[in-house]
């Protein structure tokens, strides 16, 4: 009876280790395996099998340059990566290496460790870094990450839509004035001059250029509605519904400025690194780039990058660092660069990417680099990017004023 | 029919059946084969816990414990990251106190108006028109389900490029130097448009229902109809809808229900905008959970439509007894 009963207990115990998962729970990370090795959890956004194989090289480099360490490259698709790395974290359950965009740094800092004091003790040089990417992943004065690709914004453009209007292409120091007047002049027969969307990164970088402000103050509070930022809005959503040099918007595609650029609907789009070997092996047509136009103080744009930091339940944050500095380290992202996976947040690297880029992005990168500052956001920015496309485009299409949908915004995501 | 098969079917397991002569069992040998057959119950149940143990522990594990959670967070302040705290009825009360979810409720339920019987209608309609056709019914059908196969986001991606500014629509407008409406930009249209897509995208499903439920009504009803001077519309009320009642009911409760938690046709097509004029209860709950990780609210607020789905349920289950006939 006792056998049975064992028997039973067992079979109830397997049943129940087949569903929740029994043993070491090397989710988290810090796991030995059978070699000896500490296995890191590492969770990255990857968009087919060639970029995670990319991913895995560079997981393997790791274990390459330390041993003791193998990181188990788990991969998910961008658009569910930080629905699911979120949850991970609530529930305590996060793999130990996070990789994160400087625009969501804020959200996920409260399940992350920062990293200031894991710099000092083994001695990564932060300055070989671009500024701007580094201060991305900064939350209030603390590191919370190393970055491996940087995103000044810039200008994309139709060269031959340009030739076609017998519009001067934009180059460095041209104006807001010479934005408007190509915009305008680029805009005929149901073709607009330029792609407008309520996307954060691309409209405030125009804004920022134009009106001077970010949507977050210095000091990490919320400003959309800084007069600034009104004026800003005004008249970026303007050039939909009054200058209608772009196109007016329907829907929350916000694949949509980029895809009617590429497809010559509009002739300039604001637009990051990380998109611009796309689309110019989409585009069949010679693409250009050029710096942001100067707004009163001077040609300005804002910059994002990506870069990987350290789960806060992470048992073995010095071993996680170890492998981060490799996952950032010049080797790693120079193979990145040379294979169009990132602009490389290490300039010294970043010739590899620029060897396959089209002409002009060496300057207009340069340009941009050195006007870029890092975009600010808050921690309830996932929600306030999905506010301003969802309440954004009334507003672009001219059926709300700028100023309600701006305070509406704000009021509803204004934290505390 | 044969003769045999008129014979009333032998039960293929016999019931079990006192002793013969009634023999009570008793404290001797009776008493052993009482111990005997409750050890082999006992046995038969370990081995049925065994065989069920799998669905038991996975509906534990992945079903009830959820909604039992999901209840407990509904009364917490429960970030994602940091401190939680209860805060009893406080998620609920600020739901129902909100303009904002107000009108996410009112979409959900303008959508259901709309959705409902638009999909009865046309499903039934087609089902209906189907039935009288000789050839290619069975190639229709298939046509017609096609959409509820596809991917939702390919239908979207399709729908997008019909709706958008100089879309296919818009394109049509031109033919005759007119402009069609911004369809997913406008908050007086999106709504429509979405309830439009979603009736193409969900109505094979009922279609397809209802075309078995007429296919089961015997031919001689109609014909006898026919006979009697019935016309078509006399057959269809009163004979193909009666007979087909119960199928209409299931259809019509299994589709208010998913109406009420449509989530992928905003999400992927309008994103809940522009403004809140397509943001559904779904989608709201999904934003609350996983943008803002306010768990606690999304917990109430996925309880408030439960509330809402039981509520119009029950209300349907009790209407069903005027309208749905089983005598046949």
């Amino acid at each position: 009876m006792k056998r049975t009963v064992g028997r039973r207990a067992a079979a109830a115990a397997l049943g129940l280790c087949l569903v929740a998962g029994c043993g070491a729970d090397s989710s988290v990370g810090g796991s030995t395996d059978d070699s000896g090795r500490t296995v890191l959890t590492w969770m990255m956004w990857s968009g087919g099998t060639a970029e995670r194989d990319s991913w895995q090289a560079a997981a393997d480099a790791v274990t390459k340059a330390h041993p003791d360490i193998r990181v188990k490259l788990e991969t998910t698709s961008f658009d569910d990566y930080f629905t699911k790395i979120g949850t991970r974290m609530a529930a305590e359950s996060s793999p130990c290496i996070v990789s994160t965009q400087s625009l969501r740094v804020a959200a996920l800092k409260d399940g992350m460790r920062p990293l200031d004091d894991l710099i000092a003790a083994q001695g990564a040089d932060t300055g070989e870094f671009d500024t701007a990417a580094l201060e991305g992943l900064q939350v209030d004065g603390a590191q919370y990450g190393l970055p491996y690709d940087s995103g000044p914004m810039v200008m994309l453009y139709n060269k031959e839509r340009f030739a076609e209007a017998g519009v001067a292409e934009p180059r460095e120091g041209w104006t807001i004035a010479d934005f408007e007047v190509a915009a305008d002049r680029l805009s005929t027969d149901g073709v607009h001059g330029f792609s407008a969307f309520p996307g954060d990164l691309a409209m405030f970088s125009m804004i920022r250029t134009r009106a001077g402000a970010q949507p977050v103050r210095e000091n990490g509070e919320l400003g959309l509605t800084a007069p600034a930022v009104e004026r800003g809005i005004d008249w970026y959503t303007g050039l939909v519904h009054e200058q209608r040099s772009a196109p007016p918007l329907a829907g929350n595609d916000s694949t949509f400025p980029v895809n009617q650029f590429i497809a010559g609907n509009t002739a300039m789009v604001v637009d990051g690194p990380w998109d611009i070997l796309h689309v110019s092996s989409e585009s069949d047509f010679d693409l250009g780039m050029a710096p942001l136009p100067a707004g009163p103080d001077g040609t300005r744009t804002l910059s994002a990058g990506s870069g990987f930091g350290i789960a806060k339940s992470c048992p073995v944050p010095e071993k996680a660092f170890a492998a981060i500095k490799v996952l950032t380290g010049e080797k790693v992202l120079t193979t990145l660069a040379a294979e169009g996976r990132a602009y490389p947040a290490r300039p010294a690297t970043q010739q590899a990417w620029l060897d396959n880029a089209p002409a002009g992005a060496a300057e207009a990168l340069g340009t941009a680099a050195e006007t870029a500052e890092s975009m600010r956001t808050t921690p309830e920015w996932p929600q306030i990017s999905t506010d301003l496309v969802q309440y954004g485009i009334p507003v672009f299409n001219g059926a709300t004023p700028a100023e309600a949908f701006l305070a509406q915004v704000q009021s509803e995501n204004s934290g505390g | 029919m044969s003769v045999e098969s008129d014979r009333p079917l032998r039960d293929p397991v016999p019931a079990r059946r006192p002793a013969a002569g009634g023999r009570r069992p008793g404290p001797g040998a009776g008493g052993r084969a009482g111990a005997a057959a409750r050890r082999k119950r006992r046995g038969e149940f370990g081995t049925a816990a065994l065989f069920a143990s799998p669905a038991v522990i996975g509906l534990t594990l992945f079903t009830l414990f959820p909604i039992a959670m999901s209840l407990v967070i509904s009364f917490f302040d429960w970030p994602g990251f940091g401190e939680r705290s209860v805060v009893g009825f406080a998620n609920y009360a600020d739901l129902l106190a909100g303009d904002h979810f107000h009108r996410v409720v009112l979409n959900t339920l303008l959508f259901t108006v709309l959705y409902l019987p638009l999909n009865i209608v046309v499903s039934l309609g087609l089902a209906v028109w189907i039935a009288t056709m000789g050839r290619g019914r069975q190639t229709l059908r298939v046509l017609f389900f096609i959409p509820v196969i596809t991917p939702i986001v390919a239908n979207v991606l399709v729908w997008r490029m019909i709706y958008q500014p100089n879309g296919a629509i818009d394109g049509l407008f031109g033919v005759f130097g007119a402009t069609a409406p911004n369809f997913l930009g406008d908050e007086n249209w999106a709504m429509l448009a979405l309830v439009a897509m979603s009736v193409w995208q969900g109505f094979g499903y009922n279609m397809l229902i209802f075309s078995a439920a007429i296919d089961n009504i015997p031919a001689t009803l109609n014909e006898a109809a026919g006979l009697d001077g019935a016309g078509p519309w006399a057959r269809f009320r009163h004979i193909t809808v009666p007979m087909i009642s119960p199928a209409m009911f299931f259809a019509s409760t299994m589709t208010l229900i998913t109406t009420f938690q449509v989530f992928a046709q905003p999400y992927l097509l309008t994103g809940g905008g522009p403004g809140v004029a397509t943001e559904t209860l779904v989608l709201f709950i999904y934003r609350q959970g996983f943008s803002s990780y306010a768990l606690g609210a999304a917990s109430a607020a996925g309880w408030i439509l439960f509330i809402l789905i039981f509520l119009v349920t029950a209300v349907q289950f009790a209407v069903q007894r005027k309208w749905v006939n089983y005598d046949v």
